[in-house]
């Protein structure tokens, strides 16, 4: 048994775990601050992680991979006490501001967010499941260990200022969404918890968010260019500030 | 008629949105948007109810005629059993 202490979204977690690979994906968030809460696994736990992988098409069943989505769930849930919510997406930091890339799979989220990284020098603070934390009546965003494949995260966080929906098109357009617009799309983000008090508190959390941040829709080519006429909109409202 | 279970109704973004519980990005099944009387209509719809029954406690609730709550209330009903998510 494993049991160590994590930081994310300052908000410190103790972990259990049975294999040492959550551990080891833990490593860059390792913290010794008292945790707020603890998180461990019954059977029970991985048998449902496994079912939700089989669900998604996933054949990595290993248990130390199951044991590791399983935790992230549970601290998920957990945060919401503490106006903190997982959001699916690719999210970068390009000065203090966090821009946050979301859409349907395959979209072109990621790619978007590596023309940010390569064309204006923003930095990663987690490539597939950031949290956002409301503190002081604004959102930031913050890495985890949690991050997808690629493993790109960096413990960092910045306030979140711009939710960018990405959508494959044959041209390169920008524009921003009402927050009518943007709900349905924002939703699609965020887990929907299946008890009435959780999926109470992410709605709330996402009432606000939509008024806090802007909401672009970026139509794009998969090329860099499309990544400048995102920035040329961003820096714009940016700008006007 | 009556709400199935698994549904919440929320005021989200300034307007009424019923969702399904447990949905996630990977099986996301839509939410939709409802009129402002929803949150009335909702909590009667918690247990079993007719359009006619339905119309009787808006005409308690509300100063219109039965005929006007059933204009209001068939627009509302059909947009739930469309979405799935009221049982007939």
């Amino acid at each position: 048994m494993y049991e160590f202490n994590i930081e994310i979204a300052n908000i410190p977690i103790k972990i259990f775990s049975k294999h040492k690979y959550v551990y080891e994906q833990c490593y860059d968030y390792l913290t010794e601050k008292n945790p707020f809460f603890s998180v461990s696994l019954s059977n029970e736990d991985i048998l449902k992680e496994m079912t939700i992988a089989n669900k998604n098409g996933k054949t990595d069943l290993d248990e130390k991979y199951l044991e590791s989505t399983a935790i992230y769930r549970k601290i998920c849930e957990k945060i919401l006490d503490y106006d903190a919510f997982m959001m699916h997406s690719a999210t970068v930091k390009l000065d203090d501001t966090a821009i946050a890339f979301i859409g349907k799979s395959g979209a072109g989220k990621t790619t978007q967010s590596m023309f940010w990284i390569n064309e204006f020098g923003a930095e990663y603070i987690n490539g597939d499941k950031p949290i956002i934390r409301l503190i002081d009546g604004s959102f930031f965003a913050f890495g985890t260990p949690w991050c997808g494949k690629e493993r790109l995260n960096n413990n960092t966080y910045a306030k979140l200022e711009f939710l960018v929906q990405v959508v494959k098109s044959d041209k390169n357009a920008v524009q921003e969404l009402s927050s009518y617009d943007a709900l349905p799309v924002v939703l699609k983000q965020v887990h929907l918890w299946d008890d009435e008090i959780s999926l109470s508190k992410i709605m709330d959390m996402i009432d606000k968010l939509i008024e806090s941040v802007k909401v672009l829709r970026l139509y794009c080519k998969k090329e860099p260019i499309s990544a400048h006429v995102a920035f040329e909109k961003i820096f714009n409202f940016i700008e006007e500030k | 008629m009556k709400l199935k279970k698994g549904f919440v109704l929320k005021k989200t973004a300034g307007r009424y949105v019923a969702v399904s519980m447990g949905d996630d990005y990977n099986g996301f099944m839509g939410m939709v948007t409802l009129s402002g009387t929803a949150p009335f209509y909702w909590e009667l719809l918690k247990s079993e109810q007719t359009l006619d029954s339905l119309a009787e406690s808006v005409t308690k609730e509300y100063d219109v005629t039965k005929e006007e709550a059933i204009k209001d209330l068939k627009p509302f009903i059909k947009k739930l059993l469309d979405a799935g998510i009221l049982e007939e």
